[in-house]
Protein backbone atom coordinates (compact mmCIF):
# COMPACT_ATOMS: atom_id res chain seq x y z
CA UNK A 1 0.00 0.00 0.00
CA UNK A 2 1.77 3.14 -1.23
CA UNK A 3 1.38 6.54 0.38
CA UNK A 4 -0.32 7.86 -2.77
CA UNK A 5 -2.92 5.16 -2.43
CA UNK A 6 -3.64 6.27 1.13
CA UNK A 7 -4.52 9.72 -0.19
CA UNK A 8 -6.76 8.10 -2.76
CA UNK A 9 -8.49 6.10 -0.07
CA UNK A 10 -9.52 9.22 1.81
CA UNK A 11 -10.85 10.89 -1.39
CA UNK A 12 -12.94 7.81 -2.18
CA UNK A 13 -14.23 7.61 1.40
CA UNK A 14 -15.14 11.31 1.33
CA UNK A 15 -17.04 10.98 -1.92
CA UNK A 16 -18.80 7.75 -1.04
CA UNK A 17 -19.52 8.12 2.67
CA UNK A 18 -19.27 11.65 4.01
CA UNK A 19 -17.43 14.88 3.30
CA UNK A 20 -16.78 15.23 7.04
CA UNK A 21 -14.13 12.47 6.89
CA UNK A 22 -10.73 14.08 7.30
CA UNK A 23 -7.05 13.33 7.53
CA UNK A 24 -5.29 13.10 10.92
CA UNK A 25 -1.52 12.96 10.95
CA UNK A 26 -0.62 13.08 14.63
CA UNK A 27 0.98 9.60 14.65
CA UNK A 28 4.16 9.24 12.58
CA UNK A 29 4.12 6.44 9.97
CA UNK A 30 0.43 5.95 10.55
CA UNK A 31 -2.29 7.22 8.26
CA UNK A 32 -5.08 8.66 10.39
CA UNK A 33 -8.68 9.14 9.32
CA UNK A 34 -11.00 11.26 11.48
CA UNK A 35 -14.58 9.97 11.35
CA UNK A 36 -17.82 10.72 13.23
CA UNK A 37 -19.06 7.69 15.21
CA UNK A 38 -21.95 6.97 12.83
CA UNK A 39 -19.55 6.61 9.88
CA UNK A 40 -17.04 4.25 11.56
CA UNK A 41 -18.90 1.15 10.40
CA UNK A 42 -19.32 2.20 6.76
CA UNK A 43 -15.66 3.26 6.63
CA UNK A 44 -14.48 -0.09 8.02
CA UNK A 45 -16.74 -1.96 5.58
CA UNK A 46 -15.19 0.04 2.74
CA UNK A 47 -11.66 -0.67 4.01
CA UNK A 48 -12.33 -4.40 4.03
CA UNK A 49 -14.31 -4.80 0.82
CA UNK A 50 -12.84 -2.10 -1.40
CA UNK A 51 -9.26 -1.80 -0.18
CA UNK A 52 -8.66 -5.27 1.30
CA UNK A 53 -7.44 -3.83 4.60
CA UNK A 54 -8.75 -6.37 7.06
CA UNK A 55 -6.23 -6.68 9.87
CA UNK A 56 -7.45 -4.83 12.98
CA UNK A 57 -4.56 -4.72 15.46
CA UNK A 58 -6.39 -3.10 18.35
CA UNK A 59 -9.02 -0.64 19.49
CA UNK A 60 -7.57 1.98 21.80
CA UNK A 61 -9.81 4.03 24.05
CA UNK A 62 -8.44 7.14 25.63
CA UNK A 63 -9.37 10.37 27.35
CA UNK A 64 -7.56 13.65 26.99
CA UNK A 65 -7.26 15.87 30.08
CA UNK A 66 -8.03 18.97 28.03
CA UNK A 67 -11.29 17.39 26.83
CA UNK A 68 -12.55 15.30 29.78
CA UNK A 69 -16.09 15.21 28.39
CA UNK A 70 -14.96 13.12 25.44
CA UNK A 71 -13.66 9.61 24.86
CA UNK A 72 -11.54 8.99 21.79
CA UNK A 73 -11.57 5.58 20.10
CA UNK A 74 -8.83 4.60 17.67
CA UNK A 75 -9.23 1.55 15.43
CA UNK A 76 -5.70 0.54 14.44
CA UNK A 77 -5.52 -1.29 11.12
CA UNK A 78 -2.44 -2.62 9.41
CA UNK A 79 -1.74 -3.75 5.89
CA UNK A 80 1.97 -3.26 5.36
CA UNK A 81 1.48 0.22 6.79
CA UNK A 82 -0.52 1.51 9.70
CA UNK A 83 -3.95 3.05 9.22
CA UNK A 84 -6.02 4.35 12.11
CA UNK A 85 -9.61 5.47 12.34
CA UNK A 86 -10.14 8.10 15.02
CA UNK A 87 -13.54 8.91 16.42
CA UNK A 88 -14.80 10.97 19.34
CA UNK A 89 -17.61 9.88 21.67
CA UNK A 90 -19.39 11.82 24.42
CA UNK A 91 -18.39 10.67 27.91
CA UNK A 92 -21.89 10.99 29.34
CA UNK A 93 -23.39 8.72 26.65
CA UNK A 94 -20.63 6.90 24.82
CA UNK A 95 -22.09 4.60 22.21
CA UNK A 96 -21.04 3.38 18.79
CA UNK A 97 -22.21 0.62 16.42
CA UNK A 98 -20.42 -2.68 16.93
CA UNK A 99 -18.29 -4.13 14.12
CA UNK A 100 -18.05 -7.76 15.26
CA UNK A 101 -20.28 -8.96 12.44
CA UNK A 102 -17.78 -7.62 9.90
CA UNK A 103 -14.62 -8.34 11.94
CA UNK A 104 -15.30 -11.19 14.42
CA UNK A 105 -11.82 -10.65 15.86
CA UNK A 106 -12.95 -7.27 17.23
CA UNK A 107 -15.05 -9.01 19.90
CA UNK A 108 -12.43 -8.94 22.67
CA UNK A 109 -11.28 -5.45 21.71
CA UNK A 110 -14.83 -4.09 21.99
CA UNK A 111 -15.47 -5.88 25.28
CA UNK A 112 -12.27 -4.45 26.75
CA UNK A 113 -13.06 -0.88 25.68
CA UNK A 114 -16.59 -1.31 26.97
CA UNK A 115 -15.37 -2.38 30.41
CA UNK A 116 -12.53 0.06 30.73
CA UNK A 117 -14.30 3.17 29.39
CA UNK A 118 -18.00 2.37 29.69
CA UNK A 119 -18.50 2.59 25.92
CA UNK A 120 -21.70 0.89 24.74
CA UNK A 121 -21.33 -1.02 21.48
CA UNK A 122 -24.82 -1.26 19.99
CA UNK A 123 -26.17 -4.06 17.83
CA UNK A 124 -24.11 -6.85 19.29
CA UNK A 125 -25.60 -9.90 21.00
CA UNK A 126 -24.02 -9.96 24.43
CA UNK A 127 -21.31 -8.27 26.39
CA UNK A 128 -20.17 -10.64 29.17
CA UNK A 129 -17.37 -9.42 31.43
CA UNK A 130 -13.91 -9.95 29.99
CA UNK A 131 -11.29 -8.72 32.43
CA UNK A 132 -13.14 -7.21 35.41
CA UNK A 133 -14.83 -9.31 38.13
CA UNK A 134 -18.46 -10.31 37.59
CA UNK A 135 -19.57 -8.15 40.52
CA UNK A 136 -17.61 -5.03 39.56
CA UNK A 137 -19.60 -2.00 40.78
CA UNK A 138 -17.28 0.95 40.35
CA UNK A 139 -16.78 3.37 37.49
CA UNK A 140 -15.01 2.03 34.41
CA UNK A 141 -11.41 1.89 35.66
CA UNK A 142 -9.62 3.63 32.81
CA UNK A 143 -11.80 6.76 32.94
CA UNK A 144 -10.02 9.75 34.42
CA UNK A 145 -11.56 10.64 37.75
CA UNK A 146 -12.79 14.13 38.54
CA UNK A 147 -9.91 16.52 39.20
CA UNK A 148 -7.50 13.85 38.10
CA UNK A 149 -4.57 15.20 36.25
CA UNK A 150 -2.54 13.04 33.88
CA UNK A 151 0.52 14.07 35.84
CA UNK A 152 -0.43 12.70 39.26
CA UNK B 1 -27.63 -36.78 22.19
CA UNK B 2 -27.77 -34.48 25.21
CA UNK B 3 -25.54 -31.48 25.49
CA UNK B 4 -23.17 -31.51 28.46
CA UNK B 5 -21.14 -28.50 29.62
CA UNK B 6 -17.75 -29.19 31.14
CA UNK B 7 -16.10 -26.38 33.09
CA UNK B 8 -12.30 -26.48 32.81
CA UNK B 9 -10.27 -24.12 34.98
CA UNK B 10 -9.71 -21.42 36.06
CA UNK B 11 -7.05 -23.20 38.14
CA UNK B 12 -4.36 -24.17 35.65
CA UNK B 13 -6.27 -25.80 32.81
CA UNK B 14 -3.53 -27.37 30.72
CA UNK B 15 -1.09 -24.53 31.33
CA UNK B 16 0.11 -23.04 34.58
CA UNK B 17 -1.95 -19.92 34.12
CA UNK B 18 -5.52 -19.18 35.10
CA UNK B 19 -8.25 -19.14 32.48
CA UNK B 20 -11.67 -20.68 32.55
CA UNK B 21 -13.25 -22.62 29.68
CA UNK B 22 -16.78 -23.90 29.51
CA UNK B 23 -16.81 -26.55 26.83
CA UNK B 24 -20.10 -27.93 25.48
CA UNK B 25 -19.95 -31.50 24.28
CA UNK B 26 -22.32 -34.04 22.86
CA UNK B 27 -20.97 -37.56 23.09
CA UNK B 28 -17.39 -37.41 21.83
CA UNK B 29 -17.91 -34.22 19.84
CA UNK B 30 -17.24 -30.69 21.01
CA UNK B 31 -20.07 -28.30 20.15
CA UNK B 32 -18.51 -25.03 21.21
CA UNK B 33 -16.87 -23.18 24.07
CA UNK B 34 -17.07 -20.08 26.22
CA UNK B 35 -14.14 -18.63 28.06
CA UNK B 36 -13.50 -16.20 30.87
CA UNK B 37 -10.33 -14.15 31.18
CA UNK B 38 -9.30 -11.64 33.79
CA UNK B 39 -7.96 -13.83 36.59
CA UNK B 40 -4.53 -12.18 36.24
CA UNK B 41 -5.71 -8.73 35.21
CA UNK B 42 -3.38 -6.32 36.95
CA UNK B 43 -4.49 -3.05 35.36
CA UNK B 44 -1.07 -2.41 33.88
CA UNK B 45 -2.37 0.18 31.40
CA UNK B 46 -3.85 2.17 34.29
CA UNK B 47 -0.74 1.77 36.46
CA UNK B 48 1.48 2.93 33.60
CA UNK B 49 0.02 6.45 33.55
CA UNK B 50 0.92 6.83 37.24
CA UNK B 51 4.61 5.99 36.80
CA UNK B 52 7.45 7.68 35.01
CA UNK B 53 8.98 6.33 31.82
CA UNK B 54 11.84 4.54 33.60
CA UNK B 55 9.62 2.94 36.25
CA UNK B 56 7.33 1.75 33.47
CA UNK B 57 10.10 -0.41 31.98
CA UNK B 58 10.01 -2.55 35.10
CA UNK B 59 6.22 -2.60 35.14
CA UNK B 60 5.93 -3.58 31.49
CA UNK B 61 8.55 -6.28 31.79
CA UNK B 62 6.05 -8.02 34.06
CA UNK B 63 3.23 -8.12 31.52
CA UNK B 64 4.50 -11.54 30.46
CA UNK B 65 6.66 -14.14 32.13
CA UNK B 66 7.90 -15.64 28.88
CA UNK B 67 8.36 -12.82 26.39
CA UNK B 68 9.23 -10.11 28.92
CA UNK B 69 12.09 -8.67 26.86
CA UNK B 70 10.12 -8.01 23.69
CA UNK B 71 7.61 -5.94 25.68
CA UNK B 72 10.26 -3.59 27.02
CA UNK B 73 11.91 -3.49 23.59
CA UNK B 74 8.69 -2.28 21.96
CA UNK B 75 8.10 0.21 24.77
CA UNK B 76 11.65 1.60 24.73
CA UNK B 77 11.64 2.01 20.94
CA UNK B 78 8.36 3.91 21.32
CA UNK B 79 9.74 6.26 23.97
CA UNK B 80 12.95 6.77 21.99
CA UNK B 81 10.91 7.61 18.90
CA UNK B 82 9.00 10.25 20.87
CA UNK B 83 12.30 11.60 22.20
CA UNK B 84 13.72 11.63 18.69
CA UNK B 85 16.85 9.74 19.70
CA UNK B 86 18.47 6.75 18.07
CA UNK B 87 20.28 4.26 20.23
CA UNK B 88 23.77 2.98 19.35
CA UNK B 89 23.96 0.15 16.84
CA UNK B 90 25.50 -2.21 19.36
CA UNK B 91 22.53 -1.72 21.67
CA UNK B 92 20.11 -2.46 18.82
CA UNK B 93 21.93 -5.73 18.11
CA UNK B 94 21.93 -6.74 21.78
CA UNK B 95 18.18 -6.07 21.96
CA UNK B 96 17.60 -8.22 18.88
CA UNK B 97 19.84 -10.98 20.25
CA UNK B 98 17.80 -11.17 23.45
CA UNK B 99 14.55 -11.11 21.43
CA UNK B 100 15.69 -14.08 19.34
CA UNK B 101 16.86 -16.05 22.38
CA UNK B 102 13.49 -15.34 23.93
CA UNK B 103 11.75 -16.65 20.81
CA UNK B 104 13.79 -19.86 21.01
CA UNK B 105 13.00 -20.51 24.67
CA UNK B 106 9.34 -19.55 24.23
CA UNK B 107 8.93 -22.03 21.37
CA UNK B 108 10.79 -24.72 23.34
CA UNK B 109 8.55 -24.17 26.35
CA UNK B 110 5.48 -24.39 24.17
CA UNK B 111 6.65 -27.54 22.40
CA UNK B 112 7.27 -29.19 25.77
CA UNK B 113 3.73 -28.40 26.91
CA UNK B 114 2.24 -29.76 23.68
CA UNK B 115 4.34 -32.93 23.88
CA UNK B 116 3.40 -33.48 27.52
CA UNK B 117 -0.31 -33.26 26.78
CA UNK B 118 -0.02 -35.60 23.82
CA UNK B 119 1.73 -38.07 26.11
CA UNK B 120 5.25 -37.74 24.70
CA UNK B 121 7.02 -37.05 27.96
CA UNK B 122 10.46 -37.71 26.47
CA UNK B 123 10.13 -34.76 24.08
CA UNK B 124 8.83 -32.66 26.96
CA UNK B 125 11.91 -33.41 29.07
CA UNK B 126 14.35 -32.83 26.21
CA UNK B 127 12.81 -29.52 25.15
CA UNK B 128 12.70 -28.18 28.69
CA UNK B 129 16.30 -29.25 29.23
CA UNK B 130 17.29 -27.38 26.07
CA UNK B 131 15.26 -24.38 27.18
CA UNK B 132 17.31 -24.23 30.38
CA UNK B 133 20.46 -23.82 28.27
CA UNK B 134 18.99 -20.68 26.72
CA UNK B 135 17.69 -19.36 30.04
CA UNK B 136 21.05 -19.95 31.73
CA UNK B 137 22.81 -17.99 28.96
CA UNK B 138 20.34 -15.14 29.33
CA UNK B 139 20.96 -15.20 33.07
CA UNK B 140 24.72 -14.97 32.54
CA UNK B 141 24.24 -11.90 30.32
CA UNK B 142 21.62 -10.06 32.31
CA UNK B 143 21.45 -11.58 35.78
CA UNK B 144 17.82 -12.65 35.37
CA UNK B 145 16.29 -15.82 34.03
CA UNK B 146 12.80 -14.52 33.34
CA UNK B 147 12.84 -10.76 33.80
CA UNK B 148 16.12 -9.72 32.25
CA UNK B 149 15.88 -5.92 32.65
CA UNK B 150 18.25 -5.53 29.69
CA UNK B 151 16.50 -2.53 28.16
CA UNK B 152 16.68 1.03 29.30
CA UNK B 153 15.57 4.17 27.55
CA UNK B 154 18.52 5.10 25.35
CA UNK B 155 20.07 1.65 25.01
CA UNK B 156 20.74 -1.48 27.01
CA UNK B 157 22.08 -2.14 30.48
CA UNK B 158 24.20 -5.22 29.78
CA UNK B 159 27.02 -5.56 27.32
CA UNK B 160 28.07 -8.75 25.54
CA UNK B 161 31.69 -9.42 26.45
CA UNK B 162 34.00 -11.66 24.33
CA UNK B 163 33.51 -14.37 26.98
CA UNK B 164 29.73 -14.08 26.57
CA UNK B 165 30.13 -14.30 22.83
CA UNK B 166 32.11 -17.57 23.06
CA UNK B 167 29.70 -19.01 25.59
CA UNK B 168 26.67 -18.12 23.46
CA UNK B 169 28.15 -19.47 20.24
CA UNK B 170 28.96 -22.79 21.96
CA UNK B 171 25.47 -22.95 23.45
CA UNK B 172 23.87 -22.17 20.07
CA UNK B 173 25.80 -24.87 18.24
CA UNK B 174 24.76 -27.40 20.92
CA UNK B 175 21.20 -26.20 20.63
CA UNK B 176 21.23 -26.51 16.85
CA UNK B 177 22.17 -30.19 17.18
CA UNK B 178 19.33 -30.69 19.66
CA UNK B 179 16.76 -28.90 17.49
CA UNK B 180 17.82 -30.85 14.40
CA UNK B 181 17.49 -34.05 16.37
CA UNK B 182 14.08 -32.92 17.56
CA UNK B 183 12.94 -32.27 13.99
CA UNK B 184 14.14 -35.71 12.96
CA UNK B 185 12.32 -37.38 15.83
CA UNK B 186 9.13 -35.44 15.10
CA UNK B 187 9.32 -36.33 11.45
CA UNK B 188 9.59 -40.02 12.22
CA UNK B 189 7.27 -40.19 15.21
CA UNK B 190 3.99 -41.66 14.13
CA UNK B 191 2.13 -40.86 17.34
CA UNK B 192 2.86 -37.11 17.19
CA UNK B 193 1.67 -36.96 13.61
CA UNK B 194 -1.37 -39.07 14.41
CA UNK B 195 -2.38 -36.66 17.18
CA UNK B 196 -1.78 -33.43 15.25
CA UNK B 197 -2.15 -33.96 11.50
CA UNK B 198 -5.42 -32.60 10.19
CA UNK B 199 -6.54 -31.56 13.69
CA UNK B 200 -8.40 -28.23 13.98
CA UNK B 201 -7.26 -26.63 10.72
CA UNK B 202 -7.57 -22.85 10.45
CA UNK B 203 -8.33 -21.39 7.03
CA UNK B 204 -6.87 -18.17 5.63
CA UNK B 205 -10.35 -16.62 5.76
CA UNK B 206 -10.56 -17.39 9.50
CA UNK B 207 -7.10 -15.91 10.07
CA UNK B 208 -8.22 -12.70 8.35
CA UNK B 209 -11.60 -12.53 10.08
CA UNK B 210 -10.17 -13.06 13.57
CA UNK B 211 -7.09 -10.87 12.95
CA UNK B 212 -4.83 -13.74 14.07
CA UNK B 213 -1.10 -13.11 13.90
CA UNK B 214 2.26 -14.81 14.27
CA UNK B 215 3.06 -18.52 13.93
CA UNK B 216 -0.63 -19.50 13.78
CA UNK B 217 -1.19 -17.22 10.78
CA UNK B 218 2.04 -18.38 9.12
CA UNK B 219 1.06 -22.03 9.62
CA UNK B 220 -2.06 -21.31 7.55
CA UNK B 221 -0.07 -19.78 4.72
CA UNK B 222 -0.40 -16.09 5.63
CA UNK B 223 3.07 -14.75 4.96
CA UNK B 224 3.41 -12.10 7.65
CA UNK B 225 6.35 -11.44 9.95
CA UNK B 226 6.80 -7.96 11.36
CA UNK B 227 10.56 -8.44 11.69
CA UNK B 228 10.56 -8.30 7.89
CA UNK B 229 7.41 -6.28 7.15
CA UNK B 230 7.75 -3.47 9.73
CA UNK B 231 11.28 -3.94 11.03
CA UNK B 232 12.58 -2.25 14.11
CA UNK B 233 16.35 -1.79 13.87
CA UNK B 234 18.49 -3.88 13.41
CA UNK B 235 16.14 -6.35 11.66
CA UNK B 236 16.24 -4.16 8.55
CA UNK B 237 19.93 -5.09 8.27
CA UNK B 238 19.60 -8.80 9.07
CA UNK B 239 18.68 -11.48 6.60
CA UNK B 240 16.45 -14.36 7.61
CA UNK B 241 13.77 -16.59 6.17
CA UNK B 242 10.14 -16.31 7.15
CA UNK B 243 8.80 -19.83 7.53
CA UNK B 244 5.29 -20.53 6.29
CA UNK B 245 3.20 -23.67 5.98
CA UNK B 246 -0.01 -24.19 4.05
CA UNK B 247 -2.15 -26.72 5.92
CA UNK B 248 -3.03 -24.68 9.01
CA UNK B 249 -3.50 -27.77 11.20
CA UNK B 250 -1.92 -28.55 14.57
CA UNK B 251 0.95 -30.38 12.86
CA UNK B 252 1.80 -27.32 10.70
CA UNK B 253 1.78 -25.10 13.76
CA UNK B 254 4.09 -27.53 15.54
CA UNK B 255 6.66 -28.05 12.83
CA UNK B 256 6.62 -24.35 11.89
CA UNK B 257 7.66 -23.30 15.36
CA UNK B 258 10.51 -25.81 15.43
CA UNK B 259 11.75 -24.53 12.07
CA UNK B 260 11.45 -20.98 13.36
CA UNK B 261 13.73 -21.93 16.24
CA UNK B 262 16.34 -23.03 13.74
CA UNK B 263 16.02 -19.72 11.94
CA UNK B 264 16.36 -17.84 15.25
CA UNK B 265 19.53 -19.80 16.08
CA UNK B 266 20.97 -18.67 12.72
CA UNK B 267 19.92 -15.10 13.47
CA UNK B 268 21.59 -15.17 16.90
CA UNK B 269 24.81 -16.41 15.34
CA UNK B 270 24.65 -13.69 12.67
CA UNK B 271 24.14 -11.06 15.35
CA UNK B 272 27.00 -12.39 17.50
CA UNK B 273 29.38 -12.58 14.54
CA UNK B 274 28.52 -9.07 13.36
CA UNK B 275 28.15 -7.32 16.69
CA UNK B 276 29.11 -3.66 16.09
CA UNK B 277 31.62 -2.10 18.46
CA UNK B 278 30.89 1.03 20.42
CA UNK B 279 28.69 2.37 23.18
CA UNK B 280 25.63 0.48 24.42
CA UNK B 281 23.61 3.44 25.59
CA UNK B 282 23.10 7.15 25.23
CA UNK B 283 21.78 9.56 27.81
CA UNK B 284 18.09 10.17 27.32
CA UNK B 285 16.10 13.05 28.86
CA UNK B 286 13.57 12.25 31.59
CA UNK B 287 10.78 14.33 30.09
CA UNK B 288 9.31 13.26 26.79
CA UNK B 289 7.93 15.83 24.32
CA UNK B 290 4.20 15.61 23.52
CA UNK B 291 3.32 13.17 20.80
CA UNK B 292 1.85 9.82 19.85
CA UNK B 293 3.58 6.74 18.54
CA UNK B 294 2.66 3.21 17.49
CA UNK B 295 5.17 0.36 17.70
CA UNK B 296 4.53 -3.05 16.18
CA UNK B 297 7.00 -5.83 16.64
CA UNK B 298 7.14 -9.59 16.26
CA UNK B 299 6.93 -11.26 19.66
CA UNK B 300 7.31 -15.07 19.84
CA UNK B 301 3.53 -15.37 19.46
CA UNK B 302 3.10 -12.73 16.74
CA UNK B 303 2.35 -9.06 16.36
CA UNK B 304 2.84 -7.10 19.57
CA UNK B 305 1.17 -3.70 19.43
CA UNK B 306 2.02 -0.66 21.55
CA UNK B 307 0.35 2.74 21.40
CA UNK B 308 2.01 5.43 23.49
CA UNK B 309 0.94 9.03 24.01
CA UNK B 310 3.03 11.58 25.82
CA UNK B 311 1.85 14.93 27.19
CA UNK B 312 5.26 16.50 27.72
CA UNK B 313 5.84 15.29 31.28
CA UNK B 314 7.91 12.40 32.62
CA UNK B 315 4.86 10.10 32.70
CA UNK B 316 2.94 8.71 29.72
CA UNK B 317 -0.62 9.96 29.19
CA UNK B 318 -1.75 6.67 27.64
CA UNK B 319 -0.15 3.32 27.05
CA UNK B 320 -2.12 0.72 25.14
CA UNK B 321 -0.81 -2.82 24.85
CA UNK B 322 -2.34 -5.46 22.57
CA UNK B 323 -0.64 -8.79 22.90
CA UNK B 324 -0.76 -11.53 20.23
CA UNK B 325 -2.55 -14.00 22.52
CA UNK B 326 -5.77 -11.95 22.51
CA UNK B 327 -6.69 -12.60 18.83
CA UNK B 328 -5.46 -16.19 19.23
CA UNK B 329 -7.97 -16.65 22.05
CA UNK B 330 -10.69 -15.15 19.87
CA UNK B 331 -10.39 -17.92 17.31
CA UNK B 332 -10.44 -20.74 19.91
CA UNK B 333 -14.24 -21.27 19.91
CA UNK B 334 -14.14 -21.66 16.12
CA UNK B 335 -11.24 -24.09 16.39
CA UNK B 336 -12.83 -26.15 19.15
CA UNK B 337 -16.18 -26.64 17.48
CA UNK B 338 -16.73 -30.08 15.97
CA UNK B 339 -13.44 -31.64 17.12
CA UNK B 340 -13.12 -34.76 19.29
CA UNK B 341 -12.99 -34.33 23.07
CA UNK B 342 -9.57 -36.04 23.10
CA UNK B 343 -8.20 -33.33 20.79
CA UNK B 344 -9.03 -30.46 23.16
CA UNK B 345 -5.54 -30.41 24.79
CA UNK B 346 -3.86 -30.50 21.36
CA UNK B 347 -5.88 -27.50 20.19
CA UNK B 348 -5.46 -25.52 23.41
CA UNK B 349 -1.73 -26.21 23.54
CA UNK B 350 -1.33 -25.57 19.81
CA UNK B 351 -2.44 -21.97 20.21
CA UNK B 352 0.49 -21.21 22.56
CA UNK B 353 -1.58 -19.28 25.05
CA UNK B 354 -0.07 -16.70 27.36
CA UNK B 355 -2.86 -15.65 29.66
CA UNK B 356 -0.85 -13.08 31.61
CA UNK B 357 -0.20 -11.32 28.29
CA UNK B 358 -3.87 -11.37 27.32
CA UNK B 359 -5.07 -10.10 30.72
CA UNK B 360 -2.36 -7.52 31.38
Amino acid sequence: MESLKMEEIIIILKNEISQSIHLINTIPNDFGIGVSPQYVRPVIEALIHQFKIYHLSAITGQQWVKEPSQIELIYHFWNGKGLSIHTILKRDNPQIPSIIDIIPGADFYEREVSEMYGVRFVNRPNMPPLLLPDDWQGVPPMLLLENEDEQN
Amino acid sequence: MNKISIPIGPQHPLIKEPISFNIDISGERVLGCDMRLGYVHRGIERLAIKRNYTQNIHLIERVCGICSHVHTTAYCYGVEKLLGVEIPERAQYIRALMCEMERIHSHLLWLGILAKHIGLDTIFMHTWHDREMVLDSMEVISGGRVTHAVNKIGGVRCDITPDHQDMLLTMLSELRVQVDKLLEVMDHDGSLKARTKGVAPITVEQIKAYCVVGPIARASGVDIDLRRDAPLPPYDRLEFNVITRQDGDAWSRTILRVEEMRESINLCEKILNNLPVGAIEIRAPRKVPPGEVIVRTEAPRGELFYYLRSNGTDMPARLKIRTPTLPALGILPAQLSSIHVADIPVVLAGVDLCIACADR
